[in-house]
């Protein structure tokens, strides 16, 4: 199953929110500095959302390691060959159906 | 959740007057026990037309052929006059088992958006031999598909059961040509698809499931060419007639008493036909008379319907499904919207007067598509469906040269004699339809039934 764009948008910012946080706790437990801290995690963000956006459509393309449905690529109204077609009428014709 | 069960067999083409009868002579005791049990014997009504795509569809989806959009085993295509064969990808509505799975499929219909936001866990289903539901589709559970399949690679879900299915010898169906050249033959095929069909069903018994449907097909094949051997009892086949009915009798009471004993007195049991039958008199052939009445002309070349020439007014599908020739559907349509009335009373008045060489009525009854179906796939509704008098087996050949003719076959369907077989309390308010079978199945399953 594909995923539209505005999902892949959505995740972006979602998880990017909190990778931010995140990122932003970490250099302050380390440094102390509240100032470094924001504007490290304002840089990342921006950087890396834009990033993450392409990573994730290129991965979508990629079909490798993904679960699929065993009839996920049967075509139901498929056109019938001639075959199917002369098979179906001559039943049909034997039950009188035709 | 509370644990409803199901089992719902169906008999296609077994009409409810042979069935009355066979039980009151004694030759079904299995089913004479469950209806002494409490159970009750309805006549209903099968679809208009009363054909198995049709009718089994019907029973499926709960909704009329202008919602699930099948009207036939055959379809013209409008653009060129080709025959389509549709299948179970052109049921445009889904399911009851669909809808109990909560995986309606992508599809819509007054049934789905009425039971969906009543179910809060997916039910799952096994479905076996239903006409119409070929190619398998994705569903929760197991669906292996009836007639007309070509493959049964692509009649089985999921597909890995199939190699099970072939280690058992299992068929769709049996060869129905080799009833014109080999009867006892073709008889001795039918008994066997029956024991093969029992196979199947108890296998997929031991399954975990909330609703079974089993259905049995070999009882219309039976009645196409021996239905004149049910009741006379000098009939060559009548004996084999009888213990082939006396097998069946054997096979659902075999199935109702697992049941029972699996799920005791609380589960759901039903039976039902998507037709009745009838004797065979003659064959009617529409379009002939349609011909004869000057509203179908016919050029010399070309194959069936792309025979048809400038001037048609009006065409015959199979069985009676009469379409105007509308300027605005057809190439070579006529008929603009402001004719289609006096045309239409012009056809009621050619098929109402139709009679045999003996001076016998041939129509029962005419309906026009407003009268019957109401959905979003109006277009494809006949304008006018004929119903015939019991023994008139109304055809869409065309290019014939009479409108009378005898047949290869000895029974036909009926519209009016389907049967049904539900616990004593359920009830209608008139006679059932066919149609009615899906709501009511899921009233039981959303504790709805009372």
């Amino acid at each position: 199953m594909e995923d539209y764009k505005i999902r892949s948008i959505v995740k972006t910012v979602s998880w990017r929110v909190l990778a931010t946080l995140a990122t932003m706790l970490i250099v302050f437990a380390f440094t102390g500095e509240a100032k470094l801290s924001i504007g490290i995690g304002l840089v990342e963000a921006f950087s890396k959302m834009i990033l993450y956006y392409f990573h994730e459509r290129l991965w979508l393309r990629i079909s490798w390691g993904k679960l699929k449905h065993p009839l996920a690529d049967l075509v139901l109204n498929k056109e019938l060959s001639p075959e199917d077609k002369e098979i179906i009428r001559q039943r049909l014709k034997d039950l009188g159906y035709m | 959740m509370e644990e409803r069960k199901a089992l719902v067999i169906g008999i296609d083409g077994v009409p409810f007057t042979l069935v009355k009868e066979y039980v009151e002579k004694g030759y079904m005791p299995n089913l004479k026990s469950i209806l002494d049990q409490g159970f009750r014997l309805w006549q209903m009504d099968a679809s208009l037309p009363d054909i198995s795509s049709v009718s089994w569809t019907t029973f499926l989806t709960g909704v009329n052929p202008a919602e699930h959009g099948i009207y036939g085993f055959i379809h013209l295509d409008p653009r060129d006059y080709s025959l389509r064969f549709p299948n179970s990808g052109n049921v445009l509505a889904p399911t009851f088992f669909q809808i109990l799975g909560l995986d309606p499929g992508g599809k819509d219909s007054s049934l789905a958006r009425k039971y969906l936001p009543r179910f809060k866990e997916p039910r799952s289903s096994i479905v076996i031999n239903v006409p119409h539901t070929y190619p398998a589709y994705p569903m929760k559970g197991v669906l292996i598909s009836g007639f007309v399949a070509l493959d049964m690679a692509r009649a089985v879900y999921p597909p890995v059961l199939v190699s099970t299915l072939k280690r058992m010898n299992y068929v769709i169906d049996v060869d129905p040509s080799k009833g014109h050249r080999d009867r006892d033959g073709f008889l001795e095929d039918l008994f066997q698809a029956l024991d093969t069909r029992k196979e199947a069903f108890d296998l997929f018994f031991q399954g975990k499931w909330d609703l079974f449907v089993a259905c049995i097909t070999e009882t219309d094949r039976l009645h196409h060419f021996f239905f004149d051997a049910a009741l006379d009892q000098d009939h060559a086949y009548h004996n084999d007639f009888v213990d082939f009915y006396r097998k069946l009798d054997s096979l659902i009471g075999h199935l109702y008493d697992v049941f029972r004993s699996r799920w005791g007195d609380e589960g759901l049991f039903m039976i039902l036909s998507d037709h009745g039958f009838t004797r065979l008199k003659r064959e009617v052939n529409v379009n002939r008379a349609l011909e004869e009445a000057g509203l179908l002309k016919l050029r010399k070349d070309g194959e069936r319907y792309q025979r048809m020439a400038p001037g048609t007014k009006a065409f015959a599908l199979d069985p009676c499904r009469i379409h105007l020739h509308m300027k605005d559907r057809y190439p070579l349509g006529e008929v603009e919207e402001g004719d289609g009335e006096s045309i239409l009373r012009d056809l009621e008045s050619i098929m109402g007067d139709l009679k045999d060489e003996e001076g016998n009525p041939v129509i029962r009854s005419m309906y026009r598509r407003d009268e019957i179906y109401q959905g979003p796939f109006m277009d494809d509704a006949p304008h006018l469906l004929c119903l015939p008098v019991d023994g008139y087996d109304l055809k869409g050949r065309v290019g014939t040269d009479s409108i009378f003719a005898s047949s290869v076959f000895a029974g036909m369907h009926n519209q009016h004699d389907a049967m049904l077989l539900l616990p004593g309390n359920k009830d209608f308010s008139g006679k059932p339809h066919i149609g009615q079978l899906a709501g009511l199945l899921l009233d039981y399953f959303c504790g709805e039934d009372h």
